[in-house]
């Protein structure tokens, strides 16, 4: 099995299979086009070190899924809880580290991984009320009074209960 | 990442003229307004209608983003093939219901429960009742979700649905106690 060499963006390597490394079409199209295995390091310059380790970590379980689907339906839209169970784990991180491996998965193309991380945070959206969402990532409430009148009302109705 | 240093060309300074420091300063973390707009429509997208309704009265840009942007209009239409409710608004076929409160006889409000996936149909009322029913409400008079169309303006449009078996038209009234 063929290794290659990733280089973070705070300058750590990492060695990975080169098919793991792949999960990543950015590193995949990479290769394809050097069309031999590099010797030298791949700089990943968007990536820190955490977050790469991460990444692989995710593709390394999953190094041996079907690819996706060419075109995205749209049925995805509402089967928005569906994440397996070994995804869900991987996810329990804070949220600063979830938002960097969405960045980081957008960055190195790998669509699965930003559908989970894309998924993960619409849970922690679900079922909240528009206050309970600002808390919970630090939004500011940018309305208008006269809009902000909207929100009194809500309030008004969850006290009611 | 070593910090890069910019040594005076004409070596009057011995000491560098100028230092940058390449190291990622430690800022203030990542807020998720500040990823970049087409994550943010990722992440919104996987939304039900009843998620939608509430993220879009978090702040201006997800309201826009949810109100304004085509593809979340046109996701919020049922397909035209379900028989007995083509075409109509989510908001209409929300397990939860659209409850309006009536003061004095005049429409106060209306409130829609914060949870709840949208339906596939037919609709199968046994499951959600008891829980949908006491999940909580809030209102969503002002919501501009309210000032859609009933049914699909996009019916003339390609739907890319393939026919499907017919559903029998008596599961609206079934289980509705």
């Amino acid at each position: 099995m063929s290794q290659i060499t990733l280089l973070s963006s705070d300058n750590v390597e990492m060695k990975v299979d080169k098919e793991v490394a792949e999960r990543s079409i950015l590193i995949k199209n990479m290769l394809e086009d050097v069309g031999e295995t590099p010797d030298q390091a791949i700089p990943i310059p968007n990536v820190n070190e955490g977050v790469l380790r991460k990444v692989i970590e995710w593709c390394e379980h999953h190094r041996n899924d079907p690819p996706p689907p060419a075109d995205e339906d749209s049925d995805s839209r509402k089967k928005s809880t569906d994440i397996e169970e070994w995804d869900q784990k991987f996810m329990q991180v804070d949220q600063e580290m979830l938002f960097e491996i969405i960045l980081a998965a957008n960055y190195l193309d790998i669509k699965p991984l930003l559908d989970v991380g894309c998924k993960t945070v619409a849970n922690m959206i679900k079922g909240k009320s528009p206050e309970e969402i600002r808390k919970t990532f630090n939004i500011q409430n940018d309305f208008t009074p006269e809009e902000e009148d909207q929100i009194r009302r809500e309030n008004e109705w969850a006290e009611d209960r | 990442m070593e910090d890069i240093q910019v040594i005076d060309p004409t070596g009057r300074h011995e000491r560098p003229i100028l230092t940058v420091v390449t190291d990622k300063l430690p800022g203030p973390p990542l807020n998720i307004l500040n990823l970049p707009h087409e994550l943010q429509i990722c992440i919104l997208s996987h939304l039900p209608i009843a998620g939608q309704i509430f993220a879009g009265m978090v702040c201006r840009l997800w309201e826009d983003i949810i109100v304004n942007s085509r593809s979340f209009t046109k996701a919020r239409y049922h397909g035209p093939d379900e028989n007995g409710y083509q075409n109509r608004h989510k908001l209409l076929t929300h397990p939860g219901g659209l409850l309006c409160l009536v003061q004095s006889g005049r429409v106060e409000g209306y409130c829609f429960p914060l949870d709840g996936d949208d339906v596939d149909f037919p609709i199968d009322y046994t499951n959600y009742n008891s829980k949908i029913l006491t999940a909580p409400r809030l209102d969503i008079a002002k919501c501009k979700l309210l000032d859609e169309p009933m049914s699909s303006p996009f019916v003339e449009e390609t739907w890319d649905i393939q026919p499907q078996q017919k559903v029998s038209t008596s599961f609206a009234t079934e289980d509705h106690d």
